[in-house]
Order: C-alpha cells, then sequence, then structure tokens
C-alpha cells in the first residue's frame, strides 16, 4: 500500500479508464495494479468504469437497411459505368492520335511509296478497330451516360428528403428534368410491325433494369415518399389515413398469413384479399419491423397457394369464376414482385416466374383482369424478369378489338376500367395518343371520377388515378385527385376501415375495400415515377 | 487469405472496381456506426455513410498508404461530418452540450447544465437494468462537445488506439487522453445525476 494513500487514489483514478482500455503504459498499470490491490474504493471505481464502457460497446447499431444496400450496388454500379465511360474516352484518344499521326507522316513524307504501304496498312488497321469497336461502343454508350433524369435525382438524394421536415422545406426535384421512355416501333410508316407496338428490345440492360427498380421503388422510402406526395397532391392527411388503414388491416391477419374477414372461408378470395393486403403494407415502404413479419407471414400464404402450374389459387378453379381467380393471380403475382424486389419474405425467382408464365393475356377476357395482368408483366419485364413481349402486346391489342372496343363503350360498365386500362398500358409502352384520342380519354375518366355515397369501382379509381398521373395535366389530375380523396376520406371510419364498394352494403367487403383505399391513398408513392 | 485494406485500396486506385466494393462492404457498418452513434437516425446515417463512400473513391489517387486504411477512412468519415454539421448548423445548435446555457445565458438567470449536476439527488431509484443503463449512457453521450465525443467513440465504439484517434483526429496524444477522461468523467456525473450506478 502506498505512504500517501489520498494522492494515490487521486493518481488512481485518473488513470483507470486508460487501464481499463489498455492504454496506459507498463509503469502505470503496474502501479495501478499494485494500488487496487490494497484499496477497496479503486476496485469498485475500476469495475464501474469497466461497467460502463462495457455496455456501451454492448449497444448496438441497427443493421445496414435492404434500400441502403441496394442504393450501394447502384452506386457501385454506377463507378463502374463511368469507369467503361473513361476506358472508351481512352480508346477515343488513341485513334485520334493514330489518325493525327498519320496525317504528320502523311505530310512529311509525302512521296515516298514505302510510306503510301505503311498509310494503307495503318488506314486498314485503324478501320479494323473502328468497325470492331463500333461494334460495341452503342452498347457501351448506353451504359456510360447516367441521365440527368427525375429519377437520377431521387436517387442520387436518396433519403436525404426527411419526414421531420413534414411539409417544409422540401428539395423538390426540378420540374425540368426529363422522364425516360421506352422505345417503341412507330405504330405506321418504316418500322411499324403488323401486330401493333412492339418494344424494340426484348430486353433492358442491366443499367436500366436498375433504374427501372429505382423509378419503381425507391419512392416508398421515407424521404422520397415525402417528396412524392408533394409533387402529386397527398398530404399528411392521407398519410394519416393510410397509417389508420394498415393498423386496421395488422388486425385482419390469420395465424397462416392469409387476409381474410369474418366467417369468409377464404378459399375463394384469400389469395387476390392477401395480394392487396401485402401490397398496401410493402407500399408504405418498410421501414415498420412488425410490417416486415407480416408481410413476410403473407407471402408464404401465398407461395403455399402456387400450383405446379404456376397458379396461385385453389387447385380446381369453379366454373364462372375463372376471371376472378385470375385477377386474383395477377394480384398475388404483383405483391410477390413486389416482396422480392424489397427483399421482404423468402421469393423464389422462380416462383414468381412461374406466375408470370401461367399469366396468358391471350385467353384473358375482362378489361380488369387484362389490364392487371398488363400491369404486371410490364412491371416484370422492367424488372428483367423473362416476359415475352408478345404477352405485352397481347395486352395492349385486346382493348383495340372491335367487339371490345363496343362493349365498353361510354356509359356502359366498366368502361372506366376499360378506359383507364387502355390509357395506362398504352403509356407504359410508351404510346403517345394523339390530342384528340387523349382529350377523350380523359373526359371519360373524369366523368367517372370518384363521388362520394356512389358504389365505388376501387380497381377502376386505382387504374384511372395511376394512368392520370401519368397521362393527365396537372388540372385533370388535381380534379381527378381532390374528387378521390374526399371519396376516400368519407369511407374510412375512426378504426380505419374503408366502407365497402358499396356504403350501405355487405361490411364483410371491408378488406377488400379497405385495402383498395389504401393503394389509392399511396398512389403518389407506391411505384415512384415508374 | 483476404487481402490487406491497403492493397485493395492500391487496386482501387487502379480501376479495380471489385477491390472498391470488397473495401465498401468490410467497412461500411463501422462507417455506419460512425454517424449513426451522432445522429440516432439510420436513414440519414446511410445516406452519410454511400458520401463517403463515394468521397473515398473520388479521391481514390491522393491516397498515400502510410497509416492503416481505416484511420484515413474515419479521417474522411470526421470531416465528412464536420461539413454536414457546418451545412446544418442549425440542427447541430439544438445539440445539448455540458457547458452551454441551458434555459438562457447564465448571466441572464439561466443555469448552466453543469449546475443541474451539483444539484441534490433527486433522481428516481437505481435501476439496473443494463438496458436502461445503455440509454442513459447514449442520452450522456449527446451531451458531450464533439472532440470529446469524437474520443470517447473512437476509443470505446471502434476500440481504436489513442494513438490511432490522434492520428484520425489530428490531435497529438495528450489531448485524446484527456479528453477521454473529462468525457469519462462527465458520463458519470451524469449517470450519478440521473441515478443509476454502472
Amino acid at each position: 500500500m502506498s505512504r500517501n494513500p489520498e494522492n494515490t487514489c487521486d493518481t488512481v483514478f485518473s488513470l483507470l479508464e486508460m487501464y481499463a482500455l489498455g492504454e496506459a503504459t507498463e509503469a502505470e498499470s503496474r502501479s495501478v495494479s499494485d494500488h487496487l490491490a490494497g484499496c477497496g474504493s479503486c476496485r469498485e471505481e475500476l469495475e464501474s468504469v469497466e461497467r460502463l464502457l462495457s455496455t456501451a460497446r454492448s449497444d448496438a447499431v441497427p443493421a445496414l437497411s435492404a434500400a441502403y444496400h441496394r442504393r450501394k450496388n447502384g452506386f457501385l454500379e454506377r463507378l463502374r459505368s463511368l469507369e467503361a465511360a473513361d476506358e472508351e474516352s481512352l480508346l477515343t484518344r488513341t485513334l485520334l492520335g493514330v489518325v493525327s499521326t498519320l496525317t504528320y507522316l502523311r505530310r512529311r513524307f509525302r512521296t515516298s511509296a514505302r510510306f503510301r504501304f505503311l498509310v494503307i496498312f495503318a488506314a486498314a488497321q485503324a478501320v479494323l478497330i473502328l468497325v470492331l469497336t463500333l461494334g460495341v461502343l452503342p452498347d457501351k454508350a448506353e451504359n456510360v451516360q447516367v441521365p440527368d433524369t427525375w429519377e437520377t435525382y431521387v436517387y442520387e438524394h436518396g433519403s436525404r428528403i426527411r419526414e421531420d421536415n413534414l411539409g417544409e422545406n422540401l428539395p423538390r426535384p426540378p420540374e425540368h428534368l426529363p422522364r425516360r421512355k421506352l422505345r417503341v416501333k412507330p405504330e405506321h410508316g418504316p418500322g411499324a410491325s403488323d401486330r401493333g407496338p412492339a418494344l424494340v428490345k426484348d430486353g433492358l440492360s442491366r443499367r436500366n433494369r436498375e433504374l427501372f427498380r429505382i423509378r419503381a421503388y425507391e419512392g416508398r422510402s421515407e424521404g422520397n415518399r415525402l417528396a412524392l406526395l408533394r409533387r402529386f397532391g397527398g398530404n399528411q392527411r392521407t398519410e394519416k389515413a393510410v397509417r389508420l388503414g394498415l393498423t386496421w388491416l395488422s388486425e385482419q391477419q390469420r395465424l397462416d398469413g392469409r387476409f381474410a374477414l369474418g366467417q369468409e372461408p377464404g378459399g375463394r378470395l384469400a389469395v387476390g384479399a392477401t395480394g392487396l393486403a401485402l401490397q398496401a403494407f410493402m407500399g408504405h415502404g418498410m421501414s415498420q419491423e412488425d410490417h416486415r413479419a407480416r408481410v413476410g407471414r403473407g407471402i408464404r400464404f401465398l407461395l403455399g397457394q402456387q400450383q405446379a402450374s404456376g397458379f396461385i389459387g385453389p387447385r380446381s378453379i369453379p366454373e364462372g369464376e375463372s376471371t376472378l381467380h385470375a385477377l386474383n393471380h395477377a394480384l398475388a403475382t404483383q405483391a410477390l414482385i413486389d416482396a422480392a424486389e424489397m427483399g421482404v419474405g423468402r421469393v423464389d425467382e422462380k416462383a414468381v416466374q412461374k406466375a408470370l408464365d401461367w399469366l396468358e393475356p391471350g385467353k384473358l377476357e375482362d378489361p380488369a383482369v387484362v389490364t392487371q395482368a398488363g400491369f404486371v408483366l410490364f412491371l416484370a419485364r422492367g424488372l428483367g424478369y423473362g416476359v415475352d413481349g408478345k404477352a405485352v402486346d397481347l395486352c395492349l391489342q385486346w382493348f383495340n378489338r372491335p367487339r371490345n372496343r363496343a362493349l365498353f363503350q361510354q356509359g356502359k360498365a366498366s368502361c372506366l376500367v376499360f378506359h383507364a386500362g387502355q390509357l395506362l398500358l398504352e403509356n407504359m409502352a410508351g404510346m403517345k395518343p394523339t390530342e384528340a384520342g387523349k382529350r377523350q380519354s380523359l373526359d371519360t375518366l373524369l366523368g367517372s371520377k370518384p363521388a362520394s355515397g356512389q358504389t365505388a369501382d376501387f380497381l377502376g379509381w386505382l387504374f384511372a388515378s395511376q394512368a392520370l398521373m401519368r397521362v393527365g395535366d396537372r388540372a385533370t389530375w388535381s380534379r381527378w385527385n381532390r374528387a378521390l380523396v374526399e371519396s376516400l376520406m368519407g369511407r374510412q371510419s375512426e378504426n380505419g376501415r374503408f366502407a365497402g364498394r358499396d356504403p350501405e352494403g355487405d361490411p364483410a367487403d371491408s378488406l377488400e375495400s379497405t385495402a383498395f383505399s389504401v393503394l389509392l391513398l399511396q398512389v403518389y408513392y407506391r411505384y415512384g415515377s415508374f | 487469405m483476404d487481402s490487406p485494406d491497403e492493397v485493395l485500396m492500391d487496386r482501387v486506385k487502379n480501376g479495380d472496381q471489385e477491390a472498391f466494393r470488397t473495401l465498401v462492404e468490410r467497412h461500411e457498418s463501422r462507417v455506419h456506426s460512425f454517424f449513426y452513434r451522432r445522429l440516432e437516425d439510420v436513414g440519414l446515417a446511410e445516406d452519410l455513410t454511400l458520401e463517403v463512400w463515394n468521397k473515398i473513391y473520388q479521391a481514390r489517387q491522393g491516397y498515400l498508404p502510410q497509416a492503416r486504411f481505416t484511420t484515413y477512412l474515419y479521417r474522411v468519415a470526421r470531416n465528412h461530418w464536420i461539413d454536414h454539421i457546418r451545412v446544418h448548423a442549425n440542427k447541430a445548435k439544438q445539440v445539448l452540450s455540458l457547458d452551454q446555457p441551458a434555459g438562457g445565458a447564465a448571466d441572464e438567470g439561466g443555469a448552466r447544465v453543469g449546475d443541474f449536476l451539483k444539484a441534490p439527488d433527486s433522481a428516481p431509484e437505481a435501476r439496473q437494468v443494463n438496458r436502461e443503463l445503455a440509454d442513459k449512457i447514449r442520452d450522456g453521450l449527446k451531451r458531450l462537445n464533439d472532440g470529446e465525443m469524437n474520443v470517447f467513440q473512437l476509443a470505446v465504439y471502434e476500440a481504436l488506439k489513442y494513438a490511432e484517434i490522434a492520428d484520425i483526429l489530428d490531435i497529438p496524444v495528450g489531448t485524446v487522453k484527456s479528453r477521454m477522461h473529462t468525457s469519462m468523467r462527465k458520463l458519470r456525473i451524469w449517470l450519478d445525476k440521473e441515478g443509476v450506478r454502472p
């Protein structure tokens, strides 16, 4: 023990954290150890310091999110593309160097026969290199420049647009930034196809697929959601309604993962209802851990319902219900795609591919099913699944059949779904309607805009909202959006449930109506600018 | 065997994208942790993490393997953090410091946070739940100044040596020691005030 214990305790106290962290020198460590052997209070102090340090170290940081990993992969991919650009410019510089050297030599040795041979030889080499490189350059060039588009802006800004700034000081994506369009062959004239508009490229490049994925899903992140809400007319009220709706929906999930209400046996409608509800949860991003678990269970249920043929639903389809089950299948497939892209649940891409293969647009006969199937096929194709361009074309052609046009002309049943579906799919295919045709479609949709108290046409509203967001001018979209929001808000109860198609009708419709209403109120951001 | 960071960085300078990916994946959680401990905001911490990697890539040709790569990495992260709080100065001002007045200027009758710490112990009963202690430590860390926080974080969470911390923060080792000692003292006073005994 020291002869001057007070001073020694002070000295030791000043060394304790260094001692605990292993930063004390050998002499200091020895001195502290000697003192601790005979001083109980300093031992207690040391234990206290060690507990503080170990508790601080054990305080874990949340794992990096799936969204981070996706953005990181995009960032690394972009660096790779830029590197490729540098290589190309090096190649170009080399070629220019060769040409200028040849020019110089030609001037210098104008009369030499040997030089003429050399020039011809060098020129042949240069032509060969050019031919070889030109074959590669256009494709590469496509991968080189990251276009300054709105989606790149969203990508660059990531989730920097914070929700805590709700409604204030939000950076808006610059309005002038162009939108990327899928290239299509002209409908008429040179290059036109006799089977209607066809996408030029059967598969998008890896980089374009990544951009497509960013466009389709980045809007759901907390930060981007807010920017898109502002851009398209959502607000705190609609978001609150979404959250309430999701809370109500979460109470309707069964233990096996399906969403079902009351005594509904579930076999007939469970696949569609579950697909819709899962889309609604994923539409709001997966920031809440309990949502992730909920969606994971739902996805397991859907995969459990998938038959060997790829169809998601019952083994045998009762007569007269094929359209209903096809729609349910398409809704469930969309949920599987969302889950696979958002990294929720364990979705085997083969299962998604099988579900996509089952969709045969040629056999579909209902505008809602054709639109839903077309939407899913377009989405899947953009994301790189194996979707034949013909299948997509068949969906587009269905709307142009004279029989169908007559069946669903203005004023008839399902007219809204028909016109909204056609407008939506044609826009997704990059087809530009004529000004008169566009005006007629918009008028038809606005003529069927939502109104309080009327029977809801949720699917029609959903397709129309998606179409008008893309095609309509600001004024048209505002009119539609105002009517839609007012109508939906009037249907929501305090517990978050939205009334069914007919407000006075069967309350068992509420599951479907709530899921649809949530999806409608997420329309501003759910698929971003895809 | 995994290549050392410095070798990978050398390959990055020569345009090896895979080497850069390996580096990012090897150290991204460290960088994220560095920012998250300061912000407690996962999204923003992730944004800053990506920005740091972007900076490192852009400045790859200037990297000299004179120190460990992690030293370089933390230095870039720290500088990026300084840039961030400069841009968001208003937000940074909201961070309470033990030495800053609370409830108005001291000479206007406002008390310093340190004064509260000296007040009689009115804290709730001490509870020996690890979670609570961790929460209190986190609260206490917010009351350290930036220099102390940097040292505490690098020494405790990242388990770096004092010499390395000195290198990262560009300060003498003696300053690292004194800052660490001060931060520990402040934390313990804070915990005492809160009625939590480690």
